[in-house]
């Protein structure tokens, strides 16, 4: 496929707990937006076409974008508001890319916003996503949805807490290594294991923080991609899926839809042997069980296998395919930034601007997005140099 | 560049309340534009949902309608900031070759305080103390025209008139009473100067489009109408006053789609306009940005019977959001109206279609304009 639209910025601001966060929505903005022009060396002027990416309600507000002025609303360009839940920042990426591909616009500035900025208790919010009828009575939180997964995954293919221990340990200790994650205390599986249990079988240093920090990432279409930088990350395939709302019906076993995604974009970008083909994965794991069942539905293992990865040390840093060198969102979770920061990340890996997290000189990467209330959507995108 | 098509559509009958939740009702809908359009949905690529959590009373509640709008283990999205952004999302999947065929819908179900929704939508410090929220800004703006002599509240009344007589003849309209000029002008004050019937009603319903690339759409159909132009534009939610009534966003929008489909003389080149005007002045006060007059004319358009639905110049004869204003599927359903002006006047090719967010109140709005028309009439 012809190589059409590249990350050639990213702009970060720094993460922390939500609870002590004192910037606001309009500082992070500009903080986030200003990094991401200065690596590129533009200014807001030259950028053609802004995506916004947040969940509402989150945020405490209604249509937070309405009321920043980062994303050149001064200079009236078009502002996209892309809202599908947690994986809000990879459908904005995918936004952003068909803008550019479509021929509509040639620079694109993607903001992944800190949805959980300003709210009291995001698990009220997440509550009344679910269907109303049957499952909103129930209450049930993430962290049940996840449990449920992580618990049929772990009595279906003979894993013990201490692997959910250990590959939520590898996120905590890469994390010490990346200045942006928020959650930086590189816990053993040992003290994973100590920590206290959420909903069986997830303990707290399995779950992800409630952080805060903003990213922005800008596009460019090929031309003036090659003309602004000089190491454009290009998209080379991306798309969406999205299963049943009614989420009674679904067997928590697997992400099965997220096989059928994985096979679509691999189908375009010409990926055949995932564990060979990919060099540096980012993928979105909010409890980290859901990193090991990502494997398996991404084809990095054969079904079931997930676990043999993590045991032989193939997803390590310094392994035959690193998996979350940031840490994850198990380390750093600002809602729709984590989205967005998953694409980010991946660039400035292929870039070889990932500082203390790089890996050694790696070509293709994944990555993927997730959201729903019971994570219904997922995306992936397939980044090559 | 390639063409994008629209190939089926279709849309409900709107009112106050749904008998059906949102899901449904966009199943209807999603269903009889995929009928219209003679496909089927494991035939669509894409699936672009408009709405905004607050006026669906659910967060992230694309998980609800996106699948019932032929989703289901497809390529889905939702695009806030109205249904032309929607429209906008799905014409970029398929020119960029991600889609072929991709449906855009949008459904209202829920009731809600549009007056809390918009309030929350402004900046928390400044802003909601006041308070700001949609009618507020509204009536702002209609100061504003009534102060600098650009419309008198008589052309308030008789635009809200139009729209309510034009609405009157429209099957799918939620408000189909008729009002004339007398009933507008002695309906209770809401928020001065504006009248209780020269505001916008919540209206429930859903409405579905499906687009197709050059190849599918010339395959479906063999006189399909095209989008020859589509923009977006924004503007600052704390410029002066005088920015915002210089809607250079707005403009932005309909400088770029005009371009786009090669409008050079709106006036002569377009044949029916279908622009969100969720208060009355909205109308009047876009007349001059969209082409149709110069700076000061709006009032004389209006009042001669130009604009009217059998004027020489239609303007919202659907009856416009006067009569049916859905703040999800909105832009959708005035996308919907334009493409039924085209089917049933003899000889009409081309329509424009203006959209925004306002519905929340402006400042801080975002637009989109497109321009669809058959090659042959």
């Amino acid at each position: 496929m012809e190589k059409k639209a590249a990350v050639i910025g990213i702009g970060y601001t720094t993460y922390c707990s939500n609870r002590k966060e004192t910037r606001s929505k309009a500082d992070l903005a500009y903080e986030a937006v200003r990094n991401a022009l200065d690596m590129v060396g533009l200014s807001i002027g030259d950028i053609d076409a802004s995506v916004y990416t947040s969940v509402d309600g989150f945020e405490a507000t209604v249509r937070p974008a309405r009321m920043l002025e980062a994303f050149g609303q001064g200079l009236n360009i078009p502002l996209v508001d892309v809202n599908t839940g947690g994986s809000a920042g990879g459908s904005g990426f995918k936004e952003a890319v068909h803008m550019i591909e479509a021929g509509l616009h040639d620079i694109v500035l993607l903001y992944g916003a800190p949805t959980f900025n300003n709210v009291v208790d995001n698990q009220q919010v997440l509550n009344t996503a679910s269907p109303p009828v049957f499952e909103k009575p129930f209450g049930i939180g993430a962290v049940h949805m996840g449990a449920f997964y992580a618990a049929r995954y772990m009595r279906e293919h003979g894993i013990e807490e201490y692997d959910y221990a250990r590959v939520a340990s590898k996120n905590h200790r890469a994390a010490v290594k990346n200045p942006h994650a928020h959650l930086r205390h590189g816990f053993s599986p040992e003290e994973v294991l100590e920590s206290p249990m959420v909903t069986w079988p997830i303990r707290l240093y399995e779950c992800c923080p409630t952080s805060s920090g903003a990213v922005a990432m800008i596009l460019a279409s090929g031309g003036r991609a090659k003309e602004l930088c000089d190491t454009p990350v290009w998209v080379r395939a991306i798309s969406s899926i999205a299963d049943t709302f009614l989420s009674g019906f679904k067997v928590y076993r697997d992400f099965d839809k997220l096989k059928i995604l994985a096979k679509k974009v691999y189908e375009k970008a010409g990926i055949r042997n995932p564990l060979k083909d990919f060099d540096v994965a980012e993928l979105f794991n909010p409890f980290a069980p859901f990193e090991l069942m990502e494997y398996d539905a991404l084809g990095f293992c054969e079904e079931g296998k997930s676990v043999s990865l993590l045991r032989d040390g193939v997803t390590e840093i310094d392994g035959e395919l690193p998996v979350n060198m940031s840490g994850g969102v198990v380390c750093t979770n600002s809602g729709i930034s984590s989205a967005v920061n998953r694409h980010a990340e991946i660039a400035l890996q292929l870039m070889g601007k990932a500082e203390g997290r790089q890996v050694k000189s790696p070509e293709v990467g994944l990555a993927h997005s997730w959201g729903g209330n019971m994570g219904q959507f997922h995306t992936l995108a397939v980044l090559t140099l | 560049m390639g063409k994008v098509g629209i190939v089926g559509y279709s849309l409900t009958t709107f009112r106050d309340d749904a008998d059906m939740s949102s899901d449904e009702l966009v199943f209807v809908a999603a269903s009889a534009a995929l009928k219209d359009a003679g496909v089927d949905r494991g035939d669509l690529d894409a699936v672009s949902v408009a709405s905004i959590d607050a006026y669906d009373g659910i967060t992230i509640s694309n998980g609800w309608t996106a699948p019932a709008g032929g989703g289901y283990g497809k390529d889905a999205t939702r695009i806030q900031g109205g249904g032309v952004a929607a429209v906008m999302s799905a014409y970029a999947s398929i020119l960029s070759g991600a889609a072929e065929l991709a449906l855009v819908a949008g459904g209202d179900s829920v009731r809600f305080d549009d007056t809390v929704t918009s309030n929350a939508s402004y900046d928390v410090f400044f802003n909601r103390p006041i308070p700001l929220f949609n009618l507020s800004s509204y009536a702002l703006l209609a100061t504003s025209l009534l102060r600098s002599g650009a419309a008198t509240e008589e052309d308030f009344a008789m635009v809200a008139a139009k729209n309510y007589r034009d609405g009157a003849g429209n099957p799918w309209a939620h408000v189909r009473a008729g009002y004339s000029i007398g009933d507008v002008a002695s309906s209770p004050m809401a928020c001065w100067p504006l009248r209780s019937l020269e505001i916008a009603p919540c209206s429930k319903g859903a409405c579905a489009l499906v687009l197709a690339s050059e190849r599918k759409a010339r395959e479906l159909s063999d006189n399909p109408v095209w989008i020859s132009g589509i923009a977006g534009g924004s503007t600052p939610c704390f410029g002066s006053w005088a920015e915002t009534m210089e809607m250079k966003g707005l403009r932005r929008a309909i400088t770029r789609s005009y371009r786009m489909a090669g409008i050079g003389n709106p006036a002569k080149d377009v044949d029916a306009f279908e622009i969100f005007s969720p208060a009355a002045p909205f109308e009047l006060a876009y007349y001059e940005p969209l082409g149709l007059c110069g700076k000061g004319g709006a009032p004389e358009l209006l009042r001669g019977g130009v604009t009217s639905g059998s004027g020489a110049l239609p303007v919202n004869p659907s009856g416009g959001a006067l009569c049916t204003n859905p703040g999800n599927c909105g832009g959708v359903y005035r996308v919907a109206s334009a493409l039924n002006f085209l089917r049933d006047h003899e000889g009409a090719r081309r329509a424009v279609v203006q959209d925004s967010d306002i519905n929340l109140g402006i400042m801080g709005e975002t637009y989109h304009v497109m321009v669809v028309e058959k090659e042959r009439a």
